[in-house]
């Protein structure tokens, strides 16, 4: 019985110890959403302004000397994205080796200050070996003379970074540049890794290197332990993998990986995604560009990374990593990977050229890596391209179904149906999508859940794999869990009739001429206040807000004590038609907006206002003849993170 | 009856001769009240608010009026049809003037003429006539024709109790299939003109109006042609859609409504159209046709729409890109 009690024991604890880990790694990986993406900026000062923008990628790779020259910036970036990534570039196997060109603050100024002269990676002749242009090869082989202490350059490295890099804790990992499987095509193969002063054969020299790479991705390894990240950028070579959280796929597909055939770049791609096991994985696909305007080959670039779990990122190239080049697509949020990368024609295809997918929460990603155009029929799905403004004959928001694909062309596509969240619809209404600035982000669409009456007024919620919807139904509302009806009562009795209602933080607000009523989810009446009111009443309300409309032309905003905080005039004295209102944060600044719109009668002027009332913008939702009321919503519905403003009306 | 007047005559005639031509008058008289009064029981007055039979045998000509409904909504044509037969001689014209029995109704035209009719000639005329009054929903409208017959020999006046008419809501219906909706936004998918071999997919839209508390079980319905088939988007303001597949026809029905429900549905179609429609406008929808019970006269109002093609008829900014490409 001891014995059974000891194992209880011993399982409960490796489960306590392991489980949180496993479980959350499951949960990144569950929760990432796509494009992932990543600058590789290798500048070595960064400005304010260039801080801000590079703020909003998922991952950069910075150069080393940023902790230096720009340690403010860097807090600043993590301050605008805590949950960025940020890795150290430094060079594995090379460095500026003319010192007047390295301030003496600089970390590489202290990288070359401790190199040991028998380091430096020499030809048979005894000469140096460079790969770049300033900068001198170091042997990473453990063919290398040992320092009086008795390192060599692969131990130094690492030492180097955990001393200079991770001690600083200004990065999450490191970013070893130049890591290649071999190094036998360098210098024509005429290298000297074991001072020996005689040319080792190529199979030898490849043998040494990759020895010399995996002892300092090992003992990197060691050093840094588990938490902080790896990523490396050069040659695929498996053999690194378990070192790795990622591989850089620069310049993709490179034009030294098999003269840039796609099939040898994708393959390394696939495989790296499928092998590299450590989490979190950062796998980054680099794609270079003729500027920023260089649509066509970006959108290709972005639909190979989206074909795995690469970061993706876009710049000039080789010669110069370091823009903050943003693109329309960058805005958008295709959600969770729904599938692998599949070659359309071929399913069992690994990395055959031809039409390739991958299908995502709310969108998919296709690119044509033949030779041949490529055409492809939705006739079962919706969707429709993004509406961007930086290329609009490709990104014009139309809906789609079917597409031709040309070699080398890559596109991202969204799924055309749209779900309102959180804000009160009415059935089977045709909204359109605005931003706060009264321009269109999407098209057009009905809101129309199946299971509901038309025109009936609904509010949805997502709840864990199902939503949650409240309707209203004559003098009573319904709460559907999943579809199914969890809860109906009749917030002003059996006898009277209620104007509006919302739901907000689980709670529900009821309101009809004079008086509103909160309650709780299952009924539960909470509160009840006095309002002032004309007539037929409209209602929204945020967390600690409700406002409140009436036939006047007035908005008046509530606390949840029924306190009122504010009343201000929303539209001209002599309207008495109505306004539907709508509460949330549409312009991304943290606070509250109001979100108004004539009912019947009035013409289609949505007007946003701030919860003091000072009118923060406005425009014409549909053509201003338009006179049979529009409502107001507010979700996110193009995945973007910002709520946009939908328009919605009965007919067009 | 030889023995009674025999003894009337030995006991009176032979004595006085008058007492003869007493009983003779009396008999006279008694044969005349006989024959006025099987004159009075036989007597038939042309005018009858039962019979549909001539004012007078002797009218000139016969006419049978008809009605394709008697049902009518407010401001709908009436279509009254007349058989005329022409049993004698030539008539110069025949004048026909409607009249309603109900104060609040007046007919336009309130009149018409069929002609001159020859000897024994006979023919049928559809006239179209509106009644303008109230309108009021229920309301039935009892009518009259006066008919004027101008012959050689003289004029004759005859009039005819018409079928009365019955006013019923004003439903109608109305579909429309877009690609693009009247305020710009992008409803359908795909290729336009269509395509050979690739979808195309359009937004019918069907509204129904002049709904009434006397109404009921509304059903508007479509077939879908062949190269036609329905996707999994719809939106619907009232009532429930349907789709038979065996017989490819989407129907729409709301069983109950009241005048302030919104009786709008639409829904997605999609055409691929084959090698053998290169050229062709194809109809996209066909057989379209409404109905619903009016509970108060238990009448069926029904209605059918034309066909919609992939002209676009209703698509202002689309119409016409109709014809399919190769």
């Amino acid at each position: 019985m001891k014995r059974l009690a000891a194992n209880l024991v011993i399982i409960l604890a490796l489960g306590l110890i392991f489980w949180p880990l496993e479980f959350s790694r499951a949960a990144t990986e569950a929760e990432a959403n796509y494009p992932r993406l990543a600058n590789y900026f290798l500048h070595w000062e960064i400005t304010d302004d260039t801080a801000r923008a590079l703020a909003k990628w998922d991952l950069l790779v910075l150069d080393m000397e940023v902790a230096k020259t720009s340690p403010e910036q860097l807090a600043l970036i993590r301050s605008l994205n805590p949950q960025i990534k940020i890795l150290a570039y430094i060079s594995s196997q090379e460095i500026m080796n003319d010192p007047s060109f390295l301030p003496v603050t600089s970390l590489r100024h202290e990288l070359l200050s401790n190199i040991y002269p028998g380091w430096w990676l020499k030809a048979s002749d005894g000469r140096s070996v460079s790969f770049w242009p300033g900068t001198a090869m170091l042997n990473l082989s453990d063919g290398a003379v040992s320092s009086e202490s008795g390192q060599k350059f692969n131990d130094y490295l690492p030492d180097f970074v955990n001393q200079h890099i991770k001690a600083s804790g200004l990065w999450d990992g490191v970013f070893y540049d130049n890591l290649w499987g071999n190094i036998c095509w360098l210098n024509s193969g005429d290298l000297d890794l074991d001072n020996d002063t005689a040319r080792s054969d190529c199979s030898s020299l490849n043998q040494a290197w990759s020895n010399g790479v995996v002892k300092m991705l090992a003992q990197s390894r060691a050093l840094f332990g588990g938490d902080f990240l790896i990523a490396a950028n050069g040659q695929f070579y498996p053999l690194y993998f378990p070192y790795l959280n990622g591989l850089m796929f620069e310049e993709f597909p490179a034009s030294w990986e098999n003269n840039g055939s796609w099939t040898t770049s994708a393959s390394h791609y696939f495989t790296a995604d499928q092998q590299i096991s450590r989490r979190p994985l950062l796998n980054i696909l680099n794609r270079r560009l003729d500027g920023a305007a260089d649509y066509g080959s970006f959108r290709f670039g972005l639909a190979n990374a989206l074909l795995a779990d690469a970061y993706y990122s876009a710049d000039k190239g080789t010669t110069d990593h370091g823009q903050t080049w943003w693109f329309d697509e960058y805005d958008v949020d295709l959600g969770p990977a729904r599938s692998r990368a599949y070659n359309i024609w071929n399913r069992n295809a690994t990395s055959s050229p031809g039409l390739w997918r991958r299908d995502f929460a709310n969108g998919i990603a296709l690119l044509n890596s033949s030779a041949t155009d490529q055409k492809i029929i939705f006739s079962k799905e919706e969707l429709e391209k993004i509406k961007g403004r930086q290329d609009p004959k490709t990104n014009d928001g139309s809906k789609l179904t079917w597409l031709k694909l040309s070699p080398g062309q890559g596109i991202v596509l969204l799924k055309s149906g749209a779900e309102i969240l959180n804000s009160n619809f009415n059935n089977g209404n045709f909204v359109r999508v605005y931003d706060e600035r009264g321009e269109s982000v999407k098209n057009g669409f009905f809101a129309y859940l199946p299971s509901f009456a038309g025109d009936q007024e609904v509010i949805s919620f997502m709840e864990g794999k199902g939503n949650k919807n409240i309707v209203s139904q004559g003098r009573s509302l319904e709460i559907y869990q999943q579809g199914k009806l969890a809860k109906a009562f009749f917030p002003f009795g059996r006898t009277l009739n209620f104007s509006a209602f919302t739901a907000v933080n689980q709670q529900l607000v009821v309101a009809r001429p004079g008086q509103v009523r909160t309650f709780n989810e299952v009924g539960k009446l909470l509160g009840v206040f006095p309002i002032k009111s004309q007539g037929t009443v409209s209602l929204a309300a945020d967390a600690d807000h409700i406002a409140i409309a009436s036939r006047d032309p007035y908005i008046r905003v509530y606390d949840f004590r029924g306190h009122l905080l504010k009343e201000f005039l929303a539209y001209g004295e002599k309207w008495t038609g109505g306004i539907n209102l709508a509460l949330g944060d549409v312009n991304a600044d943290g606070q509250t907006e109001i979100v108004s719109a004539p009912q019947a009668g009035g013409g289609p002027q949505v007007r946003i206002f701030s919860l003091d009332g000072r009118l923060l913008g406005q425009f014409l939702a549909f053509d201003k003849s338009f006179t049979k009321g529009v409502k107001p919503s507010l979700t996110d519905i193009n995945h973007d993170g910002r709520l946009e403003i939908l328009i919605g009306i009965k007919n067009f | 009856m030889l023995k009674f007047l025999r003894r009337r005559h030995e006991r009176w005639y032979r004595h006085n001769p008058w007492h003869l031509v007493l009983d003779l008058g009396a008999f006279l008289v008694i044969i005349i009240l006989l024959i006025c009064f099987w004159a009075w029981r036989g007597y038939r007055p042309t005018i009858d608010l039962v019979s549909n039979a001539p004012i007078h045998k002797t009218a000139p000509a016969q006419l049978e009026f008809s009605l394709a409904k008697t049902a009518l909504k407010p401001g709908e044509v009436i279509k009254l049809k007349v058989k005329y037969h022409n049993q004698g001689q030539v008539l110069n014209a025949i004048n026909l003037s409607f009249a309603s029995l109900n104060e609040d109704y007046v007919f336009v035209p309130a009149g018409s003429n069929l002609g001159a009719l020859g000897a024994k000639e006979s023919g049928e005329k559809e006239i179209s006539l509106t009644f303008k009054g109230p309108g009021r929903v229920g309301d039935k409208i009892n009518w009259q024709a006066r008919i004027e017959y101008q012959g050689a020999s003289g004029n004759f006046s005859d009039f005819q109790i018409l079928p009365a008419l019955q006013i019923m809501p004003d439903l109608q219906a109305s579909a429309k299939i877009y690609y693009t909706s009247p305020q710009g936004d992008q409803l359908g998918a795909g290729p336009l003109p269509p395509q050979v071999d690739l979808p195309t997919n359009y937004w019918v839209s069907w509204e129904v109006s002049g709904f009434n508390p006397n109404l009921e079980n509304f059903i508007m319905s479509a077939k879908l042609p062949s190269y036609v088939n329905l996707t999994d988007k719809k939106s619907l303001l009232a009532g429930n859609l349907k789709y038979n597949q065996a017989i490819r026809q989407v129907v729409w029905a709301l069983p109950k409504f009241s005048s302030d429900t919104t009786g709008q549905a639409g829904f997605e179609i999609q055409l691929i159209p084959t090698l053998r429609n290169v050229g062709q406008v194809l109809d996209l929808l066909k057989d379209m046709k409404y109905s619903a019970i009016d509970k108060v006269s238990g009448v069926e109002i029904t209605g059918t729409l034309d066909n919609l093609s992939t002209d676009l008829e209703f698509d202002r900014l689309n119409r016409g890109q109709g014809k399919v490409a190769s």
